[in-house]
């Protein structure tokens, strides 16, 4: 029997261990949480949610706000099928995506194109700025194939090596109506000489990593939040707006994130490429949720240039506020 | 059937099994505050204590026992039937849909405007597999025969543990890997060295690169298998003719197990063929058929891991997924059936 | 044909090193002991203790589950149950389920889901899981029954003992190894495995409370990963790696250890 003792009280040691360990690690979470706003989507979004999210839940405790990431197509997918109350989609929604969703614009943000900082033309581009057809050349049509072509400098023959995005998400529809007013994100073609990755974050750090490389991401990827700086091995393409071949006082505003921030609110950086980024729902704003963005339409604005990001123009809130139902 | 009611009362040692339900009733009341487990699990136990105390004629038990365990089993062969219907269920929205023509053999994959052509996504995943297949099989089977002829006993006792341990590495961690080190490596070193220039190193190459670490562990426990099955004996007339070790191997021991070397082969292509996770990450996201081993691609597999996400937003794409879930699961099936016709008629060839 | 061994070898050492070496620097305590939120994805603090708590909580039932269904087929396998056609056509089944990958469970999982109209849940993630973890268990359980010494099986039966006395009495303790063997590899490709769970179980920042929660899971932390903002994260999904690994390789000790330790009752 004393086998059988001493099997019976490791045993029991080890459950009342195990369920000790887990019932503490549980019961420090769950005092009736049964409160919870499940948001998910865009990778452009996902900074500012989580500091309007940390703000919302300081006034409000016993209310969980969940944010995950996965793009703004998972984000429009999520919230179509129920999954989450919130969708964050930084594209605007054709017909056949808004049906039975409701979207309220949020925040402007932009999106800009990055080369890498050992660039062989550098110097060039950060100067006069790529016009309009000089990225769709790049991104789309596939003409201009080498640093040199790009500058008019026959002798530089390295190639450009294009990357663009595979999850369906804002970034890449907002950078494609910018070159294009009619195109869509199938408009980048399947070849193999644009490297399609996942994530913004992905982006970034493979063109820092790519001498070569040429990609698009959005400004809070570009820029490091906490030196308001151009991350390491990144630089921001200055945009020739108006095509004329210089980069004017008006357009060169790509020295800090505030610069660009002050662009997106005075209309310099015209949109595209600054968009405006939804929160998208199925069927109608109700309870919690409706509250939520009712204070990110007031309260959250405020803290949107602090992170990079643009509040809306107060004609803007009061659009969105009447859409919200308030 | 008459049982005996005098027979003896099997005391079943049920003490041990109760407590373990109770802490499982317990746990889910605690941890996933689910009351229903709580419940279920306790009446679970009170049966189970009671066994105990009813008398039951071992014929009985036995034949209980018997008819529970053979039910069981009809269940899993069933679960093996219902799977396949249930994948086939799930395609028919999209074969209504679209032509098996446009679907199989168009190179489009564009599902937002309603183009699901999967030809240049079966061809990649049939390059990338047969190139991990073609980096993987020659070292696969020197190191199974070093481990079986050439390698002293306390060698080959240290060498096994680390092929166990390899084929239990999940697969994320291969892709961390490969994402870590070897995008970076093809991009500036091998692709270059091969004269393309512009690779990203997410190709076709980095994911046979790593697809072939992760297929090693499974053709070389297979070969050494099949390599110790070889009598002793065999081996000894050959030697003993005055053929070198090295002779004997290529003569003797693969021609006496190549059905078994044949069937492991096929068991690799099965597992590079479905391996989603780790060339998801490395293999560049592109529906295309690369022009060279340095270009993106994507499989199958990958090909619902990155696509997953958008499955509500466009009602044909869940279809979609399920059909190539379905083309992934008749392929490792036909492969998998190919090993085991290939082993029984070798089996019946070779009798010794 | 060293040349072949070392790379084998060399590529396994390679996945450690670089998986341990990063993984270790990046790895604090703080990481094991708090949940996503606060900013892990932001590069700040933070950690992932409910990836982990929701692996375990996936893998742990999987497993119980794919034992209890497993160990009673690979009983039934033996000629005293079935007729050996019968029972090659099981195995059959059993190794073509073995072979397919991952990804297809969690796919069927999926659709089951959908057609009952439910959401992500941990559930479903353990349906995925059991239905990959049984034809492993079951298979390894099975190897080692084959290997019982029919004399053994024979003598309990001529004392009068039933076909389930002794698969449960007799052939259970002989077969003890593998078993533990078996539901030991089981368990560690239900912690690893991240096809099957990634679209059955979603994602969560808080600890799941009840099963239908979606939860992060260990897995599909490292794959998912690859989209998030700041290079710091880079490290954390070293971090992620490497208790992954710290697991599997603590459970291929593990299964050594309790092999040998239940092999007293084997008779040679």
């Amino acid at each position: 029997m004393k086998t059988t003792h001493k099997k019976i009280i490791t045993l029991v040691t080890a459950m009342v261990l195990l369920t000790v360990g887990l019932v503490s690690l549980s019961g420090c979470t769950s005092q009736q949480q049964t409160n919870t706003i499940k948001i998910s989507g865009a990778y452009s979004l996902y900074p500012m949610m989580v500091v309007w999210a940390t703000a919302y839940q300081k006034n409000h405790t016993g209310l969980r706000i969940d944010v995950t990431t996965g793009g703004a197509g998972k984000g429009l997918s999520d919230a179509k099928g129920g999954k989450v109350d919130l969708g964050m989609v930084s594209f605007t929604l054709n017909a056949t995506e808004a049906q039975g969703m409701n979207a309220v614009a949020v925040v402007t943000d932009a999106v800009l194109a990055e080369i890498n900082s050992a660039n062989p033309v550098l110097a060039n581009i950060t100067s006069t700025g790529l016009t309009r057809q000089q990225l769709n050349g790049i991104f789309i049509d596939h003409t201009i194939t080498t640093w040199g072509e790009l500058v008019g400098n026959p002798s530089i023959t390295s190639p450009i090596k294009v990357y663009s995005r595979s999850d369906r998400c804002g970034a890449a529809e907002t950078w494609v109506r910018y070159l294009n007013a009619s195109f869509t994100q199938d408009n980048f073609p399947t070849a193999e000489w644009l490297t399609k990755v996942k994530g913004d974050d992905l982006m970034s750090k493979s063109i820092s990593g790519d001498p070569l490389g040429i990609g698009y991401s959005n400004v809070n990827y570009i820029y490091s939040n906490a030196t308001m700086q151009p991350k390491t091995g990144l630089i921001p393409v200055p945009l020739d707006i108006n095509g004329n071949g210089a980069l004017d006082a008006t357009e060169n505003f790509y020295g800090t994130r505030s610069n660009i921030v002050d662009a997106e609110i005075s209309g310099a950086l015209p949109s595209p490429p600054a968009r405006l980024v939804y929160l998208v729902t199925l069927g109608n704003f109700t309870g919690l949720t409706k509250d939520f963005v009712h204070w990110i339409l007031t309260d959250g604005q405020q803290l949107t240039i602090a992170n990079g990001y643009a509040p809306l123009s107060s004609d803007l809130v009061a659009e969105q506020l009447q859409i919200l139902g308030v | 059937m008459r049982f005996n009611k005098a027979s003896t009362v099997v005391k079943r040692k049920s003490f041990f099994t109760a407590l373990l339900i109770l802490f499982l009733s317990l746990l889910s009341l605690l941890v996933l505050h689910n009351t229903l487990f709580f419940f279920v699990f306790i009446i679970i136990a009170v049966i189970i204590i009671s066994l105990d105390f009813i008398a039951i004629s071992r014929q009985l038990f036995d034949a209980i026992g018997t008819k529970a365990i053979m039910s069981i089993t009809i269940f899993i062969v069933v679960l093996f039937f219902f799977l396949i219907i249930v994948l086939l269920n799930g395609s028919f929205f999209l074969l209504e849909n679209q032509s098996i023509g446009d679907l199989l053999f168009s190179s489009t994959w564009k599902p937002f405007s309603n183009k699901f052509g999967l030809f240049a996504v079966i061809i990649d995943t049939l390059l990338v597999t047969a190139i991990s297949l073609v980096i993987a099989i020659p070292v696969s089977l020197f190191t199974a025969i070093y481990i079986t002829e050439y390698a002293p006993a306390r060698v080959r006792s240290t060498i096994r543990p680390f092929i166990d341990v390899l084929a239990g590495v999940p697969s994320v961690v291969f892709g961390l890997c490969a994402l870590l080190v070897f995008v970076p490596v093809v991009r500036d070193v091998i692709a270059p060295f091969f004269g393309a220039n512009i690779s990203s190193g997410f190709c076709v190459f980095t994911a046979s690169l790593i697809l072939s670490i992760m297929v090693f562990p499974i053709i070389i426990s297979l070969c050494i298998e099949s390599f110790s099955s070889v009598p002793l004996a065999l081996k000894e007339a050959s030697l003993s003719l005055g053929a070198t070790k090295w002779e004997t191997v290529k003569k003797v021991l693969f021609r006496a197990s190549g059905p078994g070397v044949l069937s492991a082969i096929f068991l690799g292509f099965g597992r590079a063929f479905g391996e989603t996770i780790a060339v998801a990450m490395v293999i560049g996201n592109q529906e295309l058929i690369p022009s060279s081993l340095f270009g993106p691609g994507q499989t199958l597999a990958s090909l619902i891991a990155n696509n997953y996400v958008e499955i509500n937003s466009i009602p044909l794409l869940e279809s979609a997924i399920i059909f190539v879930a379905l083309i992934l699961f008749l392929v490792v099936l036909v492969f998998n059936l190919g090993a085991y016709l290939i082993m029984k008629k070798a089996s019946q060839r070779w009798k010794y | 044909m060293i040349i072949s061994v070392s790379i084998v070898i060399g590529s396994l050492f390679l996945i450690v090193f670089v998986i341990v070496l990063n993984g270790l620097s990046s790895l604090s305590l703080e990481m094991l002991t708090q949940t996503t939120e606060g900013g892990f994805y932001l590069g700040s603090g933070g950690g992932f203790l409910n990836a982990i708590v929701g692996s375990l909580l996936l893998a742990i039932p999987a497993t119980i589950l794919a034992f209890a269904v497993g160990v009673f087929i690979a009983i039934c396998l033996q000629k005293d149950f079935l007729h050996a056609r019968i029972s090659t056509f099981v195995r059959l089944c059993l190794d073509i389920l073995w072979g397919i990958p991952s990804i297809v469970y969690g796919v069927f999982a999926l659709t089951i889901m959908i057609a009952i109209g439910m959401t992500e849940s941990i559930l479903f993630g353990i349906v995925a899981l059991t239905l990959l973890e049984i034809p492993i268990i079951t298979r390894s359980i099975d190897e080692s029954i084959k290997v019982v010494p029919i004399g053994l099986k024979e003598s309990a039966y001529s004392l009068g003992s039933t076909k389930v006395e002794t698969a449960l009495g007799v052939v259970r303790r002989q077969a003890m190894p593998g078993i533990v063997a078996g539901i030991l590899l089981g368990f560690g490709r239900g912690i690893g495995d991240a096809a099957s769970i990634l679209v059955t179980v979603g994602d969560s920042n808080y600890m799941p409370t009840s099963i239908f929660d979606q939860t992060a899971a260990l897995p599909t932390i490292i794959f998912n990963l690859m989209g998030m903002p700041e290079k710091a994260v880079q490290n954390k999904a070293y971090a992620v790696a490497f208790v992954l690994l710290v697991i599997v390789l603590c459970i291929s000790i593990i299964t050594r250890y309790l092999t040998k330790k239940s092999s007293k009752y084997l008779i040679k």
